[in-house]
């Protein structure tokens, strides 16, 4: 205790040098937690995907700018498209989705305020809570590497339902803390199984998907998979293939596309989006990096230099202190006590300043929930990191401070007393 | 009267490029308990070096040192400021108080050292503090206090371990003459009660008042005379 107290104090009496140790602390610190996020993101993004990168295709749109005219073809149509999908010798499988949310009835069912808070998402205008849901069909199930427990997953039986009924669904990880298996969210959709803390594909132009921790899957009812309007969208917009190596693309986007329309669709591989994503991003966050680091050798060289000319400056101090009785390993520890008090002030102060400075974007993240490198938030990894960085550097300048301090004689810093 | 120091033909030898400088050469040298010693001798004779030996603040490059009839190289490295902490208290020139710490937090360093009990420490410190007068300013910072102030606190602070061996580099020297007389009258009175003292003076009245006068000159004891018997 008494070390804390003289730390304390040696700290107040060299507050200059302490301030600007602080600064450094903060702006270094916030900037790891700024590129953490990311490379954690990409991490992220790398191995949680629940689609194959290689063998999965995303089938895109060109730009859309007169809507999607659909009186131009019929359902028949749209049925030989994926009926010659299906038959062709590159298509593993194929299916369709379509995104939703789904309100949550708060009026008639008392829910958990904390459930409410984590799903009204004010920044995008809704008042109300909902749950960002993915529908999908049966080929699209099946395409998905979920990994479930035998009987947590949805039976053929679940794609025969129409909308109006009761649904079964697999929902994210985070309801685990609200609902168990069986039951019921809005007296429809009724939890069978949770989801593994993955992403999906959400939407088949963006290089952003949802995360499925605060998400739900659901079913495609019949009279929806077998709407005409809703199946010339999904066709446009979220179809997804899954192909053998090799598959002629060229050929299979002439299968999915409508002659004459005037929207013209490609296939793109979801593997090579995420890994252009990833390593455009990696270019784009090297000078922060190259920051970080130059943040993490600077510290160390600030806190080695700045201890050791405190130390010479303090030379009557630690002089008077050895001679009473301290040891080297007592003035090591107090020197350590000082550094680790300003570096934890520092996070504090990082984080603060972390969540000032990306307070809109971190809201955005909490609310929507996206797997992108930039879904910037404050957890339990990001705050790993910044501690392993700050026990690297009080470790490694503690390293060479007790080097230092070792080479001292007593009898040279007595000498400071005169 | 029991043997306190014992030093064997002590010799501290600085080499450099391309001679020695023998700032001890060949000391023996016996300190009995309850002794009250003066070292005296010009600059450079080697006060410092024997007075930093006898502080375990050095090692002699030579020769031996038994303090309590144990010698110095029984005393692993890593325990020597232990040693120093339990046997050795200091009164330097220039006091060697922390400014920014009060009066009691100077007092009671050497026994946050020995992690003495608060309790202890505060009572001990205040009984020091007492016998050199000073009860009244325990709570003042040290540099709010007079030169003659600040060396009875020293002096409290070299007392509140109750070591064997008090060493006072020049403890007068930064003082007037009253003053330093009123300091040198609270060592002789610490002796009289048993204390060993060893004091690094220049000042012939001050070694005077000591029980036995050494004088260095070249590193070597030129004169060691007995005073007053003990």
């Amino acid at each position: 205790m008494f070390r804390i107290k003289d730390a304390l104090r040696a700290l107040s009496i060299r507050w200059v040098i302490s301030i600007l140790l602080l600064v450094q602390f903060t702006y270094g610190l916030s900037t790891i937690a700024g590129t953490g996020n990311i490379f954690f993101n990409l991490h992220y993004l790398k191995i949680n995907s629940v689609l194959d990168f290689d063998s999965t295709y995303l089938v895109v749109p060109g730009r859309i700018t007169n809507g999607l005219q659909d009186e131009r073809y019929t359902k028949e149509q749209v049925e030989e498209i994926y009926n010659k999908l299906k038959n062709h010798k590159d298509v593993i499988s194929f299916g369709t989705y379509y995104a939703d949310n789904i309100v949550l009835d708060t009026k008639t069912h008392p829910l958990d305020s904390r459930l409410i808070a984590e799903f009204t998402k004010t920044h995008v205008g809704f008042n109300d809570p909902f749950i960002n849901t993915i529908v999908i069909d049966e080929n699209y199930y099946r395409l998905l590497n979920l990994k479930l427990s035998s009987g947590h997953g949805f039976s053929a039986q679940d794609f025969r339902k129409n909308s109006t009924q009761e649904a079964n669904i697999l929902a994210g990880s985070y309801f685990k803390k609200y609902y168990k298996t069986g039951d019921l969210i809005n007296d429809q959709y009724r939890i069978i199984g949770f989801l593994p803390d993955k992403y999906i594909v959400n939407n088949n132009t963006s290089n952003v998907y949802l995360k499925l921790d605060k998400a739900m899957i659901l079913p495609m009812p019949e009279d929806r998979y077998n709407d005409y309007n809703l199946m010339l969208s999904r066709l446009h917009l979220t179809t997804i293939l899954k192909l053998r190596p090799g598959a002629n693309l060229e050929q299979l986007t002439q299968i999915i596309q409508f002659p004459g329309d005037d929207v013209k669709l490609s296939l793109r591989n979801l593997g090579e989006d995420i890994r252009h994503n990833i390593a455009d991003n990696t270019y784009s966050e090297i000078p922060q990096m190259v920051l970080g680091l130059s943040f993490i050798l600077f510290s160390v060289i600030g806190i080695v230099v700045t201890t050791m000319v405190s130390i010479m400056i303090r030379k009557r101090e630690f002089g008077i202190k050895l001679a009473l009785g301290e040891s080297t390993l007592g003035i090591f520890s107090q020197i350590t006590i000082e550094n680790v008090i300003i570096g934890i002030t520092g996070i504090g102060l990082s984080l603060v300043h972390f969540m000032w400075k990306y307070k809109r974007l971190l809201q955005f993240s909490r609310e929507m929930n996206l797997a992108s490198p930039l879904d910037l938030k404050m957890n339990g990894s990001i705050l790993i990191i910044i501690f392993l960085v700050f026990m690297t550097i009080i470790s490694i300048s503690s390293f060479f401070v007790y080097l230092f301090l070792r080479r001292q004689e007593l009898k040279s810093l007595i000498g400071g007393m005169e | 009267m029991m043997e306190l120091i014992k030093l064997i033909d002590l010799k501290k030898i600085y080499s450099h490029k391309y001679n020695k400088t023998f700032a001890l050469d060949g000391i023996n040298l016996s300190i009995k308990q309850g002794e009250l010693i003066a070292v005296m001798g010009p600059s450079g004779s080697g006060k410092s070096s024997l007075l930093h030996i006898l502080g375990l603040m050095d090692s002699p490059s030579e020769g031996e040192f038994l303090l309590n009839g144990k010698s110095l190289q029984q005393i692993k490295k890593h325990k020597v400021h232990k040693t120093r902490n339990q046997m050795i208290g200091f009164v330097f020139q220039y006091f060697a108080l922390l400014k920014d710490y009060s009066v009691i937090d100077n007092v009671t360093l050497p026994l946050m050292y020995r992690k003495s009990r608060h309790k202890e420490r505060i009572a001990k410190a205040k009984l020091y503090l007492e016998k050199v007068g000073l009860k009244e300013h325990i709570y003042k910072k040290a540099d709010e206090l007079s030169g003659g102030q600040q060396q009875r606190v020293a002096i409290a602070r070299a007392l509140v371990g109750e070591p064997e061996l008090i060493l006072a580099d020049e403890p007068t020297g930064n003082l007037d003459r009253r003053t330093g007389e009123e300091i040198i009258d609270i060592l002789q009175q610490l002796n009289s009660e048993g204390k060993t003292i060893v004091i690094v003076t220049h000042d012939l009245e001050v070694a005077r008042k000591c029980n036995r006068i050494i004088e260095l000159i070249d590193g070597k004891i030129h004169t060691d005379q007995f005073t007053k018997s003990l």
